[in-house]
């Protein structure tokens, strides 16, 4: 049977579960007795069983099974949970994740877990007993109607009712759906999930019966029934349907309507609770909540990307229209461009909102880190999650997580003491670690701020001095800022032994040219004894940014205002020259200077021969880290919001640049990687 | 098999005097040479990108990139963009001509010394009316992107 068009589906919600897993074995530690909890561990790790099965991963099946073993033990109270079986079911979620990583690359989960596993039996006390005791589910009155086989609609939950309610309100169609298999049918609960997701492509499944935890253990026998809100017609449903093999009989009639209301006051409790719906939303698959599920749809970042072309040529013929109206003064075309403009101006807010995602997805696997790190490091770590719903560009996001993950460490490794330390200091003896996320203006801060011993600057000194990153000379002369930016350094790490958890050559320095990459800033601030603060600066998107347009001879660059400290006309500068390179004055120091038509051998300028023309033009100031250089150009052009778009496949090799932009007139324009600007620039200076 | 059964169709184009050719469905568009924004750092044949309806195409210089000198932009002058390896580029050529249907067996394979060095750019040649010859782009070949960053490497040297 080829399952091959549910592989994706099957990667995301088991990816989905696993995340809830971590979550709720984090909470279990402190909650052992929440029942609850308890139970919702166990229906996403029964779901995962169930679809891993259902798409013949058996590794995975067996490894989830033996863990859902523990669970359901915990569950009944038969063992308690402690901190090393919470390790040892942390592993095995480990286990399972790498397991869903090479199902994706290689399409096999094959993989060793026999140590794991024996562990995990080791704490169940039996060797696995294949069919659990049946499960009790906390929703009985389902439970009862389960094995009839006649059981129709008629005797609905009162929540089930306020959800066909809510479909029906929302002009879907309700349907329910007899579907009965063929008697020699052999893997029943694949049938099952492959009608439920011929019915989820058009809708929403309301209700099953049986429930779907019945249905993955096979425990009905030919028949099946669906509630299911739609947007499609019955003919389309019965042909999807039908079209699955081993469907014998098929029966579909709408239900217009329900004879009891209590919805409205179900409505809110589903609205309130709808983050534990998205926890169960998969498990218990039998109460799809329509509130919380068909709002949401998967789509293609490509067909995102494709549409964001399409904006964008409206965006430059908007451009063009523009001018026209202004040219021609017709009141009616004014008006009319200036609402194109007004509604043009939300959609593209409405377009870029589309790319983002909370920041949670990166966020929510450090709690692990610190739990783990903090054991192995025998220190005590409060961790604080703050703004965990901040959006961000999906791409950022994406990028966002190894820089996060290196400052943790750094801050669990050197700024949070040993808790004898701290008590010595006369400081809570369990340190506190925020991880916090916010927005300012069109950015996004994300810090990391422990109350830990702070950068000892001597040390950061006295080894940056030992491995050559700095002379002793330069050394004397740099600011408690200087010093404490040497972290990000290459080749730094000031641990007195190299530990496990940083210094292991890789760490800060690659976090500031990562962050940098996706045009965000990094910076830490420290005092001695009460903490370490990084905050890392990044634009809320990559798609569009903030530029600096500036012209030289007939050419157009943009440079990202990420990069700009200031800008100055040429003749308020004083120029000189040092060793063949013009530097200029800049608040008490000396920054090379660096022509654009130069640098980027702008050609056909026409020299200006006219008297002082060498102090015409502008200066723009680029930082990067604390280097700086002072860029010339012809005139600046102003500040824009640019649409970044990447060079491409061919020319992705070409040095120099980190995109390109469409300007108004239609024509590209380079946008110039400031960072390689500056670096190049440091390197023709010392060859000089 | 009859000649009709294999057929290529190919879009002509001219250069340097010579008629060269590429599939037809390799070619996305042809269009006029307007707004080529010059792309510094690059190899010398990448006369620079150019917006196509929203996408940033790189623009080459067919004949500079078979050291056949450089091509002179003329209101002749015309980009056809091809696909290849998911990748779209221009090719500046000096004049589009038509569509032809060339029969597989009129397709003959590239002599060694056609072209001198532009040879390898070449996957076969065609005979097409009485004294013309058709010479069909490898494209790969043409577009092969190791051949942009040792350029450039040289460039880096120098």
């Amino acid at each position: 049977m080829d399952m091959s068009q549910y592989l994706g589906i099957f990667l995301d919600e088991a990816r989905e579960h696993l995340q809830n897993l971590n979550d709720q074995l984090m909470t279990l530690e402190e909650h052992s007795d929440d029942s609850e909890l308890l139970n919702s561990i166990f229906r996403s790790a029964h779901t995962l069983k169930g679809s891993s099965g259902q798409m013949g991963f058996n590794n995975m099946m067996e490894l989830t099974h033996t863990m859902e073993n523990v669970f359901d033990a915990l569950r009944n109270k038969k063992i308690t949970a402690s901190a090393d079986m919470v390790d040892v079911l942390f592993e095995g979620l480990d286990h399972l994740a790498a397991m869903i990583d090479s199902i994706e690359q290689s399409g096999s989960d094959a993989r060793d877990v026999a140590e794991t596993k024996k562990q995990l039996e080791a704490l169940t006390g039996k060797k696995d007993t294949s069919k659990s005791e049946t499960v009790k589910s906390s929703n009985d009155g389902a439970m009862k109607q389960q094995n009839d086989p006649q059981a129709h609609f008629l005797k609905l939950e009162d929540y089930e009712k306020a959800y066909v309610k809510q479909a029906l309100d929302q002009n879907l169609k309700v349907y329910e759906i007899q579907v009965t298999l063929n008697k020699d049918c052999v893997l029943k609960a694949a049938r099952a999930y492959m009608i439920a997701n011929a019915l989820e492509e058009e809708g929403t499944i309301l209700a099953t019966r049986p429930a779907t935890e019945a249905i993955e253990k096979e425990e009905f026998d030919q028949k099946l029934v669906y509630l299911a809100a739609v947007a499609c017609d019955e003919q389309k449903l019965k042909h999807k349907i039908e079209t699955i093999s081993e469907v014998a009989a098929l029966d579909v009639s709408s239900i217009s309507e329900i004879e009891e209301q209590r919805a409205p006051q179900k409505q809110q409790t589903v609205a309130t609770e709808k983050k534990r719906d998205q926890t169960s939303r998969t498990s218990a698959a039998a109460v799809k909540k329509p509130v919380a599920v068909a709002k949401t749809l998967r789509v293609n970042l490509d067909r995102i990307d494709q549409l964001m072309n399409l904006f964008e040529e409206l965006m430059i013929d908007r451009g063009r229209l523009e001018r026209v109206a202004s040219d021609n003064h017709h009141s009616d075309l004014s008006d009319t461009v200036e609402k194109i403009k007004r509604v043009t101006n939300q959609m593209q807010e409405t377009l870029l909102n589309l790319r983002m995602e909370p920041i949670e997805q990166v966020f929510n696997r450090f709690p692990r880190l610190v739990r783990s790190l903090s054991k192995e490091l025998n220190k005590k770590v409060n961790f604080v999650v703050k703004g965990g719903d901040t959006e961000l560009d999906r791409t950022v996001i994406e990028e966002l997580g190894d820089p996060l993950m290196h400052m943790i460490r750094n801050s669990m490794d050197h700024g949070i003491e040993l808790p004898a330390v701290r008590e010595a200091k006369g400081k809570n003896p369990e340190g506190t670690l925020t991880l916090a996320a916010y927005y300012n203006g069109n950015q996004v801060i994300v810090e990391i701020k422990d109350d830990g011993a702070g950068i000892n600057r001597e040390k950061v000194l006295d080894k940056a001095i030992e491995k050559n990153v700095v002379t002793e000379e330069e050394a004397r002369t740099m600011t408690e800022n200087q010093i404490d930016h040497l972290l990000f350094a290459s080749g730094f790490s000031t641990a007195d032994k190299i530990s496990d958890i940083s210094g292991r050559g890789v760490g800060l320095d690659v976090v500031e040219s990562k962050i940098q990459s996706l045009n965000g800033t990094v910076e830490v601030v420290s005092a001695p004894d009460q903490g370490t603060t990084f905050t890392v600066k990044l634009p809320m998107t990559l798609s569009i940014i903030n530029a600096l347009l500036i012209q030289t001879g007939e050419e157009v660059y943009a440079v990202p205002i990420t990069s700009i400290t200031e800008t100055a006309l040429k003749r308020q500068v004083k120029t000189f020259t040092i060793h063949d390179q013009t530097v200029m004055d800049y608040r008490e120091s000396v920054i090379p200077l660096v022509s654009l038509a130069d640098y980027f051998a702008v050609p056909d300028r026409k020299t200006d021969k006219r008297e002082g023309s060498e102090n015409r033009g502008a200066v723009v100031i680029l930082s990067h880290g604390d280097k700086k250089v002072a860029l010339t150009a012809d005139q600046l052009l102003g500040y824009q919001d640019v649409v970044v778009k990447p060079l491409g496949k061919y020319l992705e090799k070409v040095p120099g640049f980190s995109g390109t932009t469409i300007l108004g007139d239609g024509r590209a324009a380079l946008i110039i990687d400031c960072q390689r600007l500056i670096e190049t620039n440091k390197t023709i200076k010392e060859r000089a | 098999m009859t000649s009709q059964e294999k057929q290529l169709k190919v879009i002509l184009f001219e250069m340097n005097g010579e008629t060269y050719g590429v599939p037809v469905e390799q070619v996305l568009s042809i269009e006029k040479v307007d707004g080529i924004t010059r792309l510094p750092n690059a190899a010398s044949f990448v006369k620079g990108v150019m917006n196509l309806r929203s996408i940033i195409t790189p623009i080459i210089d067919v004949r500079e990139r078979f050291q056949m000198g450089h091509s002179k932009i003329t209101p002749e002058s015309r980009i056809i963009v091809v696909e290849q390896d998911e990748m779209s580029v221009g090719l500046l050529v000096d004049s589009s001509k038509e569509v032809l249907d060339i029969d597989a067996d009129q397709l003959e394979q590239t002599p060694e010394m056609i072209g001198g060095s532009s040879a390898e750019y070449l996957s076969a040649v065609a005979k097409i009316g009485e004294d013309q010859l058709l010479l069909l782009l490898n494209l790969k070949q043409v577009l092969n992107q190791n051949d942009v960053a040792a350029l450039r490497a040289i460039g880096d040297e120098a």
